[in-house]
């Protein structure tokens, strides 16, 4: 019997949602803010007469941490065993995007990596060696875009053949279990600076915010901006809502949460909260979804009023676990 | 000094996190650790510091960047 199961396995905003709708023609919804897919999905798609299920699993930074996504999806990954596992890491944000890789090499479980956002990481002038990585991790390496569509059937003929043949990652990080959680992180790193070496070109920390930007982090300017955003397109439109001031939201999320932190980069935005991060922004973005919160959102968005999600029920509820 | 007194447009390095397992696991997964070369970007005060480290631009929010200590 033919082994399909194929979860989909990445950092928040890594495109997981975006290739789990290409392969299953679902329409799950998609967005430019970290913390979209709360909950676990299921779907299938058929190649060459065989049925393959796909799980599009919630985004976390790890599978090491305590957090509920961290815990859900690291025992997704140990307990459900799924035959193989599509690992989408952001080659616009390689270096910090393999860490997931580095936590996954612990697990010794079939694996392919996606370098997804291929296309940004080319328009950021950055080039990656694919092949190098792919030899020194042991596990097919396929460069991507999921937004375009040219690719997946190249996809679908690779998830195909690994399924019957599958690799393991053969190296893994010399993390010490004994050790605290900073030394084991810089282990991890360690492994991913290794792996990464002459693989591609990091480039010296120097960023520059645009115009835009500038004004839309502004603490005077840009509530202005953010509160005239709603009303200029309508909550409707929430993607192109965040496309267009992800740096001001997510500031903004990282100051509603008293031990929030965010993450954001060419137009994405990662918002951390305390405990469960994916359930802060997830709640949020549901809440503009809704018309009857509409009205309490746009207040919330003048007034700056701080509000708490910690009376949400926490993720592993929900999942029964 | 603190990540929070940093001025914007500083280069520095990330030389120490103050903190529970919970919150060393959470910063380091965003790629803050220790040893980490950053640049911040915007700290202005009552807002979130946006810094520039491995090739992602962050908000930290200010109690977690007053347990940050950098050398810039």
């Amino acid at each position: 019997m033919t082994n399909t199961r194929i979860a989909l396995l990445g950092q928040p905003n890594s495109g997981k949602s975006t290739v789990y709708n290409a392969l299953t023609g679902s329409r799950q919804h998609v967005g430019n803010w970290p913390g979209k897919t709360v909950e676990r999905n299921d779907g299938y798609y058929t190649y060459n007469g065989t049925r393959y299920t796909v799980t599009d699993l919630p985004g976390s930074y790890g599978l090491s941490g305590n957090s509920d996504e961290e815990l859900i999806t690291a025992a997704f990954i140990k307990m459900r065993q799924s035959d193989l596992t599509c690992i989408l890491v952001d080659a616009s944000q390689l270096e910090r995007s393999m860490f997931m890789v580095a936590e996954f090499a612990l697990l010794q479980k079939p694996a392919v990596v996606l370098l997804n956002m291929m296309d940004v990481a080319k328009a950021q002038k950055k080039e990656i060696d694919a092949k190098l990585l792919s030899e020194r991790l042991g596990v097919p390496v396929l460069p991507f875009t999921a937004a375009e569509s040219r690719g997946y059937d190249g996809l679908r003929t690779l998830l195909a053949a690994e399924l019957s043949v599958p690799h393991t990652i053969r190296t893994a990080p010399a993390v010490d279990e004994k050790a605290d959680a900073m030394a084991q992180s810089e282990a991890k790193y360690r492994w991913v600076a290794e792996m990464l070496d002459g693989v591609t070109h990091t480039a010296a920390p120097d960023y520059r915010l645009s115009r835009f930007d500038r004004v839309a982090t502004s603490p005077v300017k840009g509530k202005f901006g953010l509160c005239a955003d709603p009303l200029l397109y309508g909550a409707d439109d929430v993607d192109r809502l965040q496309g267009l001031r992800p740096h001001a939201c997510a500031l903004r999320s990282a100051q509603r949460y008293d031990h929030g932190a965010a993450t954001l980069s060419q137009g994405s935005l990662e918002a951390y909260p305390e405990g469960s991060p994916s359930e802060g922004m997830g709640y949020f973005q549901t809440r503009l979804e809704h018309s009857h919160t509409r009205v309490a959102d746009l207040l919330y968005l003048l007034f700056q009023r701080k509000r708490r999600y910690s009376k949400q029920p926490p993720l592993s509820h929900r999942y029964g676990h | 000094m603190k990540l929070a007194e940093t001025r914007a447009d500083a280069h520095g390095t990330v030389r120490r996190i103050r903190g529970d397992a919970h919150f060393i696991n959470r910063v380091t997964s965003i790629g803050i650790t220790e040893g980490t070369a950053f640049q911040a970007v915007r700290n202005d005060r009552k807002m979130p510091v946006l810094l520039y480290c491995r090739e992602t631009l962050i908000a930290l929010n200010r109690a977690d960047a007053e347990r940050i200590e950098v050398a810039v």
